[in-house]
């Protein structure tokens, strides 16, 4: 499964989209309603467009034969407002207008608490997806607390990425401060013979 | 079976499903080597697939102080 940030386009381009993701292979694409404007304030497009980009995805993966193409549907609408439980209600409002749209399963994007976790199991009908090891919530809740929510899929988009730049960090500082063969002995280093066997 | 019918009945199933990000081909086949059942791709891979080799140039040239040597 693939980003597939806003469809790059409208729902007459999402059709596009959709058919060069399945020409790569990817088993899916996430599809997401935020608007990026650049702006430190994340807003969201009208959830009926954003319904019909999904719609347009469907019908693209059933005309192409590939009806069981996951279309994994992100809602940010639980931070395009000042108010969290405001936010909150908007999210879980789109993540059933998406599920009713076609969409396998929906993406709340921002979940800080397990409480959230709770409420969004509680209200969503269909499968749901959260985002784990995010900066925002790593503290907050397990893999474990979400596996006993019963949440459907967890993901985990910065983990891996922000763990690679620390290790990059360590080993920078490592050259400034003269202990890099230390550093590198004490094992942080990737095992060259477990890359080449990949 | 293809792709997306395993990820839909890996969805299906009652137990979650842990999809790490990858963020490049080589964390991918780490993820994979770690018996993970899916994972996701990152948007950013997307973006450095689409942008052109001028445009990354100019990209590195605009986010870095430093000097780069190309």
């Amino acid at each position: 499964m693939a980003d597939g940030e806003d469809g790059y386009g409208d729902p007459e381009k999402v059709k596009d989209t959709v058919k060069k993701f399945m020409q790569t292979g990817a088993a899916g694409i996430n599809l997401e309603d935020q608007i990026h404007d650049g702006k430190t304030k994340i807003s969201v497009i009208n959830e009926n467009l954003m319904a019909q980009k999904i719609i347009s995805a469907r019908e693209t993966a059933e005309l192409e034969e590939n009806p069981d193409f996951i279309i994994n549907a992100r809602t940010d609408a639980l931070r395009s407002t000042e108010n969290r439980s405001e936010g909150l209600k908007i999210a879980i409002s789109r993540a059933n207008q998406y599920i009713e749209s076609g969409a396998d399963l929906v993406f709340i994007a921002y979940v800080e608490t397990i409480d959230d976790v709770k409420v969004i199991k509680q209200e969503v009908n269909g499968p749901i997806s959260i985002a784990a090891g995010m900066p925002y919530n790593i503290e907050n809740f397990s893999i474990n607390d979400l596996k006993k929510q019963g949440i459907s899929r967890i993901s985990l988009p910065t983990l891996l990425i922000l763990s690679s730049l620390g290790a990059i960090r360590k080993s920078l500082k490592s050259i400034n401060e003269d202990n890099m063969f230390k550093t590198a002995k004490n094992g942080f280093q990737y095992p060259v013979h477990d890359l080449n066997s990949l | 079976m293809n792709k997306s019918r395993i990820l839909k009945n890996l969805l299906n199933s009652n137990e979650t499903l842990i999809m790490p990000d990858a963020y490049d081909p080589v964390s991918a086949k780490l993820i994979e080597k770690e018996q993970f059942k899916a994972y996701n791709v990152l948007d950013t891979v997307f973006l450095l697939q689409l942008v052109i080799l001028k445009k990354m140039i100019l990209l590195f040239l605009r986010i870095s102080n430093g000097p780069v040597i190309l």
